[in-house]
């Protein structure tokens, strides 16, 4: 009963948000805001013919790269922050910049200094969720480390039986949550990339319909994006839910 | 934990920036020699000056400033309480969270370029196009971080309300704010940095002023020192304004807030521990 | 070898082995990229505007416009809407009206500066028309919504506007300066650096006559790029296909030869007309001279 209440009222805003663009494309009757009918049609005429998944594959392959790429990343920042003040010194000044850098400044400079190829992407996607995911292991580890180190060094725990059995446990929850934003985030970072000139992938796509003025195909593809995004979504919703009943 | 500045800190986290600043300067000088593409650090910083004594091709700097920044305060605030609000509403009630989610989720995930469009479509060339966009985006994490926050507070502080019939403002006030702020200085802290870094990009559309114009003026005619400035005066805007504001805020409430959610959250940790 | 969608006859010269033995890598990127990897070497040969050729040379970029083969024909220009066509029909009417442009940093209003200078008197363009700037893909949106009255197009665009009922286009560059000077104005065309056309020149006249050869396919076989032809991605991409009255606008202009040019425009007239236009648009202090922009269609050895 209570899954079936939160599907409906789900389900119910997402019909809401259908029929709010049905209604108005209806009513300003303009090429610039299609009917949500038309575009779905271009959206089943892109998966049936199979040109969806080209653009889509490659979008998905460097947001892939680039948010495995942050991740590890940050993660290895977040830990190695805690543990070594002087490199938590060194880095700090580092990654407030890397916090505060527009995004599209970092592609444009990306673009021209590092090329045009996927390589650039996945570095930029990397570099952007490197921070967001850094200070969020950082600072989740930290609400715990005195406690634990205390712990510890009372116990005279060795290294290993720290690692897996003390600072996993731990890790894993906030690991989880800060792996569900980066995602996002990543996956912001290379559509817009694409959209600001990268040749290929959904963002590309996006840019050459909206350059056509052919909007209903612009929102095929958007909707094909905000689709596969909350399927991967569900997806680690579920994977959280195990993992943090275990 | 010991969170005062020393010379010697200060000292370790200066070396690494003034570092890249000399890998920057050795790279545009010997390798990469195209000041237009790749500019030096001397060619940014003299765009820089140009900048402070407000010189520049298509308009003041300032008055280009000045409209973004209040673009970006205006979004965020807006944006900030709306969602607050909102995220109140759904800690509390299941339903409204669950409406919200797919909508939040759709929020967070259309870039800022494509929700200018779409509103450029709907409401034309209007000042509120880029604030709504940007509002959009920053609303939806704070949504969720509030919700989170309300959904923590203890259950027996709830039920003790009832009892009592306390009232709204009240509960609110009282019972609310302790536990959800520390939530909501950091939702404030992330979201006018996410600000900070794409209040650009929704800028770049239609609009007759605004940095974003300038760095998309810049970029067309492929000068790539300016847009390193402005992103130079973003950053530092963003660092200072987080340095003097949202730091120290968060550091009284974290202080002030320490006894009550801090012990409820830990004892999960603890009895980890204790399994382990 | 860099391009944007916009070259068509590069990817199919390139896909049917048009340029014989010369062995070239094409990669799509836009239009603003273009530039960007020209002028930092990480290309041999990019697709650049004539025009904007000529203020990166002035400005001590050492590059050379070598070939009007396959380049584009400036179509675009200024669309306003169908029901306001009678009451705009020159681009002059649009005097103190919102005209939306694609940026102020764009090729595209910089010489659009330089036509209103030279062959409408109009110094300021900025001043005379009510100028916004919108993203491109914007404006065709704006105008219908009469946001805007008038809308000065990139390419890309263009194609679309031209054949959808609601636009009507009452001005193009290259329609202006035909009348003009008898010569067309093209988008794009084919630049390296010189120190790279100087040792390469075998190359690149393989490339003009590949790119010559695609153009004469292309008219030849317009059904590849019609809808579910063999060539329709690339036909989409440039914009050709979103309406069907555009694919038999742009295929009809293709087919007359009015599309794309091929070498034989890139005469010394021609040069010289470009130059001059820069001149009349009096954007550059000083203009190079015609050498120092072109390289001379006799530079080249004879293709293999």
């Amino acid at each position: 009963m209570e899954r079936f209440k939160e599907y409906s009222a789900q389900i119910a805003s997402l019909i809401i948000i259908l029929l709010g663009w049905e209604i108005s494309a209806l009513i300003m009757d303009t090429r610039a805001l299609p009917p949500a009918s038309e575009s779905f049609a271009d959206l089943v005429q892109l998966i049936r013919t199979g040109d969806a998944f080209g653009p889509l594959g490659s979008t998905l392959f460097r947001t892939t790269c680039g948010f495995a790429l942050g991740f590890v990343m940050g993660c290895s920042y977040g830990i190695a922050a805690v543990l070594s003040r002087t490199f938590d010194d060194l880095s700090k000044w580092l990654l407030q910049i890397a916090m505060f850098t527009p995004t599209l400044i970092l592609i444009f400079l990306f673009l021209v200094i590092f090329g045009r190829t996927s390589f650039t992407v996945i570095l930029l996607i990397g570099l952007v969720v490197l921070p967001v995911v850094g200070t969020y292991i950082r600072d989740s580890l930290r609400d715990f480390d005195e406690e634990l180190d205390g712990m510890a060094a009372s116990y005279k725990a060795p290294l290993r039986q720290r690692v897996f059995e003390m600072y996993l446990p731990f890790l894993i929850p906030s690991m989880l949550a800060a792996g569900r934003i980066g995602f996002t985030l990543s996956w912001k970072v290379g559509f817009l990339a694409e959209i600001f000139g990268f040749s290929n992938g959904l963002g590309w796509q996006i840019r050459t319909t909206y350059q056509i003025y052919d909007v209903a195909k612009l929102l095929a593809w958007l909707s094909l994006f905000i689709l596969t995004l909350l399927v991967i979504e569900q997806m680690m919703r579920f994977a959280e839910r195990r993992v943090v009943k275990w | 934990m010991n969170w005062s500045v020393t010379p010697k800190s200060l000292l370790l986290n200066a070396l690494p920036v003034a570092a890249a600043v000399l890998v920057w300067w050795a790279a545009t000088t010997y390798i990469l020699v195209q000041p237009r593409i790749y500019p030096t650090p001397q060619g940014v910083f003299t765009e820089l000056v140009r900048i402070f004594k407000n010189e520049g091709p298509i308009g003041e700097p300032y008055t280009h400033a000045a409209a973004t920044l209040w673009r970006l305060t205006i979004a965020w605030g807006g944006g900030f309480v709306a969602a607050t609000l909102l995220g109140v509403l759904a800690g509390r009630k299941k339903w409204v969270f669950d409406f919200f989610s797919y909508p939040v989720w759709i929020a967070m995930a259309v870039p800022s370029v494509v929700w200018v469009y779409i509103f450029l479509v709907v409401f034309g060339i209007e000042e509120m196009v880029p604030i709504l966009a940007l509002m959009i985006l920053l609303a939806a994490p704070v949504f969720l971080g509030t919700a989170e926050g309300v959904r923590s507070t203890p259950k027996e502080l709830l039920e003790m309300c009832d009892s009592y019939k306390i009232g709204t403002r009240q509960r609110l006030f009282h019972f609310y704010l302790p536990y959800i702020a520390p939530y909501m200085v950091a939702n404030a802290r992330v979201s006018f940095a996410y600000g900070i870094r794409i209040v650009l990009i929704a800028e770049v559309i239609g609009l007759p002023n605004g940095v974003g114009i300038l760095v998309g003026y810049w970029s067309d005619s492929l000068y790539m020192a300016p847009i390193v400035a402005w992103g130079l005066l973003l950053m530092a805007t963003g660092m200072i304004v987080d340095y003097c504001i949202f730091a120290p805020l968060q550091r009284r409430i974290r202080r002030e807030a320490e006894p009550r959610p801090a012990s409820k959250r830990q004892p999960s940790g603890n009895s980890r521990l204790k399994r382990a | 070898m860099t391009v944007d969608a916009s070259a068509v006859p590069v990817f199919v010269a390139a896909d049917r082995g048009l340029f014989g033995d010369q062995p070239v890598e094409v990669s799509q990127v836009g239009y603003e990229q273009v530039q960007a990897l020209l002028i930092a070497g990480e290309t041999e040969i990019g697709w650049l505007s004539p025009v904007e050729t000529t203020s990166f040379i002035a400005e001590g970029s050492d590059l050379k416009y070598f070939s009007t083969a396959a380049a584009l024909n400036m179509y675009n220009g200024v669309v306003v809407r169908t029901e306001d066509a009678e009451m705009y029909q020159t681009i002059t009417d649009l005097e103190g009206k919102r005209l939306g442009i694609p940026g102020y940093g764009t090729g595209t209003w910089a010489t659009f500066i330089a036509f209103m200078n030279a062959y409408y008197g109009i110094e300021d363009p900025d001043a005379y028309f009510d100028v916004v700037t919108a993203s491109s893909g914007a404006l065709l949106a704006l105008v219908e919504r009469g946001e805007l009255d008038g809308a000065l197009l990139f390419s890309g665009s263009s194609a679309a506007a031209r054949s959808l009922p609601q636009f009507e286009t009452i001005f193009s560059f290259t329609e202006a300066m035909q009348e003009n000077t008898g010569q067309p104005l093209v988008i794009t065309g084919s630049v390296a650096t010189s120190d790279w056309l100087a040792e390469n020149g075998e190359a690149a006249a393989n490339v003009i006559a590949g790119l010559d050869a695609a153009v004469q396919w292309i008219s030849e076989n317009p059904s590849a790029f019609q809808q579910g032809g063999e060539y329709a991605s690339l036909a989409e991409a440039a914009g050709w296909l979103s309406e069907p009255e555009t694919t038999s606008t742009v295929l009809g202009l293709i087919d007359e030869g009015k599309w794309y040019l091929s070498s034989d425009s890139y005469t010394t007239e021609w040069m010289t007309a470009i130059r001059e236009l820069v001149v009349a648009g009096g954007t550059l202090e000083t203009v190079p001279t015609v050498e120092e922009i072109f390289l001379s269609p006799d530079a080249l050895p004879a293709a293999q």
